[in-house]
């Protein structure tokens, strides 16, 4: 049960979403994006979800914000499962997580003022007056590091990190408590990273924020996590604290994710040893038996071909789910 | 981003907007001349002049007292023009309505919605394509008889399949992008979405589909007029002037030419408009998306 620290719970959860074949074919294929994941998020900290694309982190984290509807498990937010809400109970549980998306632009109603589109969450909980709004907006517009008259003017006159910021600042609108990051940062440029990565940090202390931040980023995950979860193929692999994870990883994939990254001393690169993954990743409509990365695996073995492993503690908060560990 | 107004760019700039401004000064001159035009002209459109029957436009002969020469009944040519062109006109403007209405209502919920009633619309519309127009409309008025409102009515519920799949397939597109996603997950109805987020992101396709929809519809109007089955003497719209002037088109050709023409340079006013009016908006919508 809930002890009051976990504020997002997930059970089970799976997510497949059925792929329209031929007219005649004599089956739909199911792309299992998520394929039974339970993982729970604290008050406070920054969860970082990473994996390959097509891991399933986005569907991930579009199903805990309730943007899809799971297949099968559960979501539970502050212990309320979110599945038994109805639509006004769901409505007004919306208000506590929000999410902010990669591409900023596209996640500005370009025919709308920046002022409607960030008051926008007060018309739709029909909150406050026209100028109380209009004075909580330009609040939040400073809050989130812009200046000037931004109210009155159109998304296509900001750049990509001005835009991005704008998000932040109608995701705070409502006061939220938990705010799933999709891959906030990777459309933009890499100063800007940076500066985007400070405001959500500064955001959190201030505002006692929980996130989590999914991205395909290792470096900068690791810079903003306190936990890491690495997904693969709709399964995750591995979880912990995120220095452990970087330092010690245990999972053959998270290694092998690990050794991808170049490290920019010459001389270290050199005496490296490292560990790719071979051949490609497979599809998710036809996820291969057992563990899903025995095919590109270096020690996988016969167990690994038939059966799934499942996330067991390795130590003090570190899971991993493999056989050979 | 300013653009230097270097020479090449001016002359580009130019060259892009005579499209518009041919267009604009066609398609909207013709509009103000049939509304005032009955102000400034005052003719009688339906006074019959036995006496002055089939005389030739002035241009043409120094003895005609008529602009643009009588018709077989003596009633002035360009009198019956500026009256016929508000019939046409107005027919085609209320059928565009209606069109407009069905087709971006439907299309809206079809392409949000999806299932059953997107196949639904889609099979409905599918069929209604598939009989050609002119076979129905004539279908449906054998049934409902003739006149303006019937007219109206075929054109706007056969027009609205047009707007509808456009406007179905701009709204599957939007409904992808993650401001609707941003709006869900702040609690937003679908109504809200659809009105506020949806809706004013299809209005510029829809325009430009307007001006063209408008063009065709002033070419099928003149021709149900021409066949006899729509708007009915004495009222005159250029298709049935047309319709009247056949059988002397071999002596006194101006009686179909000139409604002709005047259809003619309507459609391409109206074509050019929406050319330019597209590529106006296009390099917009690009640049938000």
């Amino acid at each position: 049960m809930n002890d009051g620290q976990n504020i997002v719970e997930i059970r089970n959860l799976k997510k497949y979403f059925p792929v329209k074949h031929k007219l005649f074919a004599k089956q739909n294929c199911l792309v299992r994006a998520v394929d039974d994941i339970s993982f729970t998020i604290k008050k406070g900290e920054t969860l970082g979800l990473v994996g390959e694309s097509g891991c399933g982190k986005s569907t991930t984290g579009r199903t805990i914000v309730r943007l899809y509807k799971p297949t099968a498990g559960s979501v539970l937010y502050d212990g309320i499962d979110l599945a038994k809400l109805s639509k006004k109970e769901m409505r007004i549980m919306r208000r506590n997580m929000q999410i902010i998306f990669q591409d900023p632009f596209s996640s500005l109603n370009p025919r709308m003022t920046v002022g409607n589109i960030i008051s926008e969450p007060f018309v739709i909980h029909n909150m406050g007056t026209k100028k109380t709004c209009k004075e909580h907006v330009e609040a939040l517009i400073n809050k989130v590091g812009l200046k000037g008259d931004t109210y009155y003017r159109y998304p296509h006159e900001f750049s990509g990190g001005q835009c991005q910021r704008l998000v932040i600042a109608r995701a705070l609108a409502l006061n939220p408590e938990f705010i799933v990051c999709d891959e906030p940062i990777s459309a933009l440029d890499v100063s800007i990273q940076a500066q985007i990565v400070n405001l959500l940090e500064g955001l959190q202390e201030e505002l006692k924020l929980t996130y989590l931040f999914i991205a395909h980023d290792l470096s900068m995950v690791r810079y903003i996590s306190n936990r890491v979860a690495v997904m693969y193929l709709g399964k995750i692999f591995e979880l912990g604290e995120s220095e452990e994870i970087y330092t010690h990883p245990l999972h053959p994939y998270t290694k092998g994710l690990l050794s991808s990254i170049p490290y920019p001393n010459p001389k270290v690169e050199r005496t490296r040893t490292r560990h790719f993954p071979s051949g490609e990743i497979p599809s998710p409509t036809d996820p291969p038996s057992g563990c899903r990365y025995h095919p590109r695996c270096p020690i996988a073995d016969k167990k690994c071909k038939s059966d799934q492993p499942e996330l067991k503690s390795v130590g003090k908060q570190h899971w991993v789910a493999c056989h050979l560990i | 981003m300013k653009k230097e107004l270097t020479t090449v760019n001016r002359q580009n700039n130019a060259a892009k907007n005579v499209k518009g401004i041919l267009g604009g000064v066609l398609l909207f001159g013709i509009i103000f001349l049939s509304l005032i035009g009955p102000l400034v002209y005052q003719v009688d459109p339906r006074s019959t002049n036995l006496l002055q029957r089939l005389q030739p436009p002035a241009l043409f002969s120094k003895a005609s007292e008529h602009f643009l020469g009588t018709d077989q009944l003596g009633r002035d040519i360009l009198s019956r023009l500026i009256y016929g062109a508000r019939i046409s006109l107005f027919v085609s403007l209320c059928s565009i309505l209606i069109a407009i209405f069905l087709g971006v209502t439907l299309g809206m919920l079809a392409g949000y919605y999806g299932g059953w009633f997107d196949n639904l619309l889609m099979r409905i519309g599918d069929v209604q394509l598939s009989i050609p127009f002119l076979v129905l409309a004539i279908s449906v008025i054998a049934v409902l008889g003739s006149g303006l409102v019937n007219v109206v009515l075929i054109l706007g519920v056969t027009g609205w399949i047009q707007f509808g799949r456009v406007v179905r397939a701009e709204t599957m597109h939007i409904k992808e992008r993650e401001f609707v996603s941003s709006a869900i997950a702040l609690g937003a109805s679908d109504i809200r979405i659809l009105f506020v987020h949806i809706l004013p992101n299809i209005i510029p396709t829809t325009i430009v589909l307007t001006t063209f929809q408008f063009a065709l519809l002033i070419i099928v109007e003149s021709s149900l007029s021409f066949l006899g089955l729509g708007v009915q003497p004495p009222a005159a719209s250029w298709g049935s002037m047309i319709n009247d002037g056949k059988t002397y088109i071999q002596t006194a050709w101006w009686l179909s030419t000139i409604p002709g023409c005047m259809i003619t340079l309507l459609v391409l006013g109206a074509n050019l408009f929406g050319d330019w009016l597209r590529d106006r908006l296009d390099p917009h919508l690009q640049q938000q998306a």
